[in-house]
């Protein structure tokens, strides 16, 4: 039985700055009152881990994609450039320009990764999608050997 | 002899291994902490050491005054007293006490000093050492005695200086100049070589300012010498109050002119110290980029090596609730042997673009220090390191 919900990025890794388009959807038997997409990030270490929520976009505000059909990219479909109210069924697409700061990385005693979360009211948080931001976009490893001598 | 110091360069004895340096997870101001552990450990009791043989010396000197002549032991005897302390315990301490009548102006005084320091010794209370002190001074017997002939009421059976406050002073000496050393070391600047939190730059001219161990610090070094010898005084008053000799203000004296003494060496290993600046011609560190910065050494000494590096440190918070740090980027940027002693050179520091930038929060940071590590011949090492912030 497939999710109701889905939380998709254009790829897993961003620059800095970069712009990045989300599609998000769900299918539900009544319309949420509130959706929001979020941007947040996750500092760890060995015995504590804190989060930041960085970036809130309110979807009822967002474009719908009316494009639908799975296994297409979503950047094909037409896009309806007005904002309607939330449906149950709904499919919206978010560009965002990824934060600057802080970067991904991976060091031996403290991490910290990006996710992108779908909040809906009721329900709360339903989705986190991992993703990266950093120069390489990828997670830069701290104690990763130098690649050049 | 001033000359001749400043120009020798000795190897250092004092220079603190590299191998260790790296091991390092004390900050500056634990160092220097640490440091100050040590007079306020023995500053005081060195101070006092050295007040009581300085009273001791002024009872000798007094001595010398008496001329010899012959006593008559009148009585000698052991006397027992009850003694209560601060805490309401009461004690029973053993007292030597011998009476003795002695000539003067042609008439006969009546004494029962035994020897110039006997204040020192009221804390003594054991009945053996009082029965000893009584031994050689029998009833009913002529002893030679010390009676000084202008002044009736000064009189001795034993004027001797006991060796043992030679002693005590032929230790606390060491003792207190090791304090003052100590003190001097603990503000020194660059003192523990570790990393301190990231602060506002100033800038000189149209450069931003990392290290500058030039603005003097007299006051700070004046002030901190002032607080850690009156404290470590004043304790004296709590610790042993009947031993400050009635005079605290002579106590007090003595702690300011320790102070100043701190002081002063503090001074002369700063001017011994070399001095450096390092600036950078850029207003931010960029990943990516390469930025220029400007090194200049001023040192009274032929520094025996100079290294500036950059370092780049994770830490994170552990389970046992330390704070652990990890060093995962080390980049020398100068490296000379022995050079001249002054110093100005152009460095180049490329900052990987593929490398994490500062970042602080409550669980850990990630932070770039730029170190400039300066090994002085015979003569405490400098190793200084400002957090930079890398963008």
């Amino acid at each position: 039985m497939s999710s109701p919900y889905t939380l998709e990025l254009d790829r897993e890794g961003y620059q800095p700055g970069e712009r990045a388009t989300v599609r998000v959807s769900w299918k539900l038997d009544e319309a949420p009152r509130a959706a929001a997409l979020e941007l947040l990030y996750e500092v760890r270490s060995e015995h504590e881990h804190e989060t930041f929520a960085v970036v809130s976009v309110d979807l009822s505000r967002q474009p719908r994609s009316s494009e639908q059909r799975a296994g297409l990219p979503y950047r094909d479909g037409p896009l309806d450039r007005s904002a309607p109210p939330l449906a149950a069924e709904d499919a919206r697409l978010v560009e965002i320009d990824m934060p600057r700061s802080p970067n991904s990385f991976e060091g031996k005693l403290l991490r910290l990764g990006w996710t992108a979360r779908l909040r809906l009211e009721p329900g709360g948080e339903i989705l986190s999608v991992p993703l990266s931001i950093s120069p390489v976009r990828a997670p830069i490893g701290l104690h990763r050997p130098a690649a050049d001598g | 002899m001033t000359r001749w110091l400043s120009s020798r360069c000795w190897r250092s004895r004092l220079a603190v291994r590299p191998e260790l340096r790296s091991r390092r997870r004390i900050s500056t101001l634990g160092w220097r902490a640490i440091a100050l552990c040590f007079p306020l450990a023995f500053g005081g009791l060195a101070t006092y050491g050295m007040f009581r043989t300085y009273q001791t010396h002024l009872a000798w000197h007094e001595a010398q005054s008496t001329a010899p002549a012959t006593c008559r032991i009148l009585s000698s005897e052991v006397v027992a007293e009850e003694r209560t302390d601060s805490e309401g315990d009461t004690s029973i301490c053993y007292r030597p006490r011998v009476r003795y009548a002695y000539p003067h102006s042609g008439g006969e005084g009546e004494g029962e000093a035994i020897t110039p320091y006997d204040v020192h010794l009221s804390h003594i209370c054991e009945e053996r050492w009082a029965v000893l002190r009584i031994a050689p001074y029998a009833a009913g017997t002529d002893v030679a005695c010390w009676v000084d002939p202008q002044r009736a009421s000064r009189a001795y059976l034993d004027r001797s200086l006991r060796l043992t406050s030679v002693a005590w002073a032929a230790l606390l000496l060491p003792l207190l100049l090791a304090s003052l050393f100590y003190v001097g070391l603990a503000l020194r600047p660059g003192f523990g070589g570790a990393i301190r939190r990231a602060r506002p730059t100033p800038r000189v001219g149209d450069q931003r300012v990392i290290i500058d161990t030039r603005p003097r610090a007299w006051p700070l070094a004046l002030g901190t010498s002032c607080i850690v010898y009156l404290a470590a005084t004043l304790s004296l008053f709590v610790i042993a109050p009947e031993d400050t000799g009635g005079s605290p203000g002579l106590v007090l004296s003595g702690a300011a002119l320790l102070a100043l003494a701190c002081g002063a060496i503090y001074l002369l290993m700063r001017r011994r110290g070399p001095r450096v600046t390092l600036l950078a011609k850029d207003p931010r560190f960029l990943r990516g980029h390469t930025h220029v910065l400007e090194l200049v050494v001023e040192s009274p000494c032929a520094p025996a090596s100079v290294r500036v590096g950059l370092a780049g440190y994770e830490g994170g918070n552990m389970k046992d609730g330390t704070s652990h740090s990890k060093r995962f980027h080390e980049q020398t940027l100068l490296s000379l042997g022995r050079g001249p002693r002054h110093i100005r050179r152009e460095l180049e520091l490329a900052l990987p673009a593929d490398t994490m930038h500062s970042f602080v929060s409550e669980v850990g940071h990630v932070r770039w220090s730029l170190s400039v590590a300066i090994e002085v011949p015979r003569w405490p090492d400098l190793q200084l390191a400002e957090v930079v912030e890398v963008e």
